[in-house]
């Protein structure tokens, strides 16, 4: 079970290093796939706002790791 | 755009990255507890990746498109932007740099600290060169799967990570030495820039959103990732100033 459990933490551990800045890009894909459900906005006008929501966590995770 | 040469050379660098990384643990382990161990670990390791390949692999043509999009195009953008995150905090002094020559230090002392088995397998230097083998590979996998099967270029991704095999092992063969000469994080950076865009490109093809420009988006993503993260490492760096615990260069 310990191996199970250290082998799942392994595979995790490619994807979320930092908890927070994972969470918040679930968060802007979750909004994103509503946004696209709803039919808010054009298709064209979503997948930029896509990337510049990804750019803008980024940029607030680095700033934010820097301060502490 | 040439799919064949965009997903390559991504998969080149990537492959490249983690592969000298485990190339360091195994010439460690090989140095300290002997090459016969070393290159079990190291074969047992890539026996269990193709294992894992072989019984994954077909599984993936049964998935339509459109979700295999979505779903990998997500996991890329996780993978990439956390190794993108990674190289602009290490790039900017946050996070100290990647040392192949530390890595490899502290792997044969550790090693070499414990006693040599008397007869029979040293199965903890084993197993420290199937961890590493098989902990780097499975990144390499991801990334040529995921770069492969959503662009239908599963053989040129594969010829990417192939051919950066050949050329680390062909280096620390010539070497015996770890591969500390490598600009890991600057190789990290820009494959860190390539895998966010195409995440970023396949996540929004599968939830159906559409790209100005059609693939050629996909250039603006890369441009678009390289700049945010310069702009990242500057003010990373001014944050540190700030803060009075100064920023290298």
């Amino acid at each position: 079970m310990t191996r199970v459990r250290a082998a799942a933490d392994e595979l995790a551990g490619l994807f979320v290093d930092d908890r927070l800045f994972a969470l918040a890009l679930a968060l802007w894909l979750a909004a994103m796939a509503g946004a696209g459900a709803l039919g808010i906005a054009t298709p064209q006008a979503r997948a930029p706002v896509l990337f510049v929501g990804l750019a803008a966590i980024l940029l607030a995770s680095v700033v934010r790791a820097a301060r502490r | 755009m040439n799919t064949g040469l965009s997903v390559a050379a991504p998969s080149f660098l990537a492959s490249l990255v983690e592969f000298v990384e485990a190339l360091t643990i195994v010439l460690a382990v090989g140095a300290t507890r002997g090459w016969k161990n070393a290159g079990t670990g190291a074969l047992a390791g890539v026996a269990a990746l193709a294992i894992a390949v072989a019984a994954l692999g077909p599984a993936l043509g049964r998935i339509p498109i459109a979700a295999l999009q979505l779903a990998v195009g997500i996991l890329l953008l996780f993978f990439g932007m956390r190794w993108l995150r990674k190289a602009i905090l290490r790039y900017a002094g946050v996070l100290p740099l990647h040392d192949e020559a530390a890595v490899y230090a502290a792997t044969a002392g550790r090693l070499g600290a414990t006693a040599l088995p008397i007869g029979g397998r040293d199965w903890s230097a084993i197993a420290t060169s199937f961890n590493a083998v098989a902990l780097e590979g499975l990144e390499v996998v991801f990334i040529v799967i995921a770069l492969g099967a959503t662009a239908g270029a599963l053989a040129a991704a594969a010829a990417g990570a192939a051919f950066a095999a050949a050329v680390v092992l062909l280096a620390g063969f010539a070497l015996r030495a770890p591969l500390a000469r490598v600009p890991e994080n600057t190789l990290k950076f820009a494959v860190g820039v390539m895998l966010s865009a195409f995440g970023t490109y396949w996540t929004a093809e599968g939830l159906r959103f559409a790209w100005p420009g059609s693939d050629f988006a996909l250039l603006g993503l890369v441009l678009g990732f390289l700049a945010a993260s310069g702009l990242a490492v500057l003010l990373a760096r001014a944050s540190l100033r700030a803060r009075g615990t100064g920023a290298p260069r």
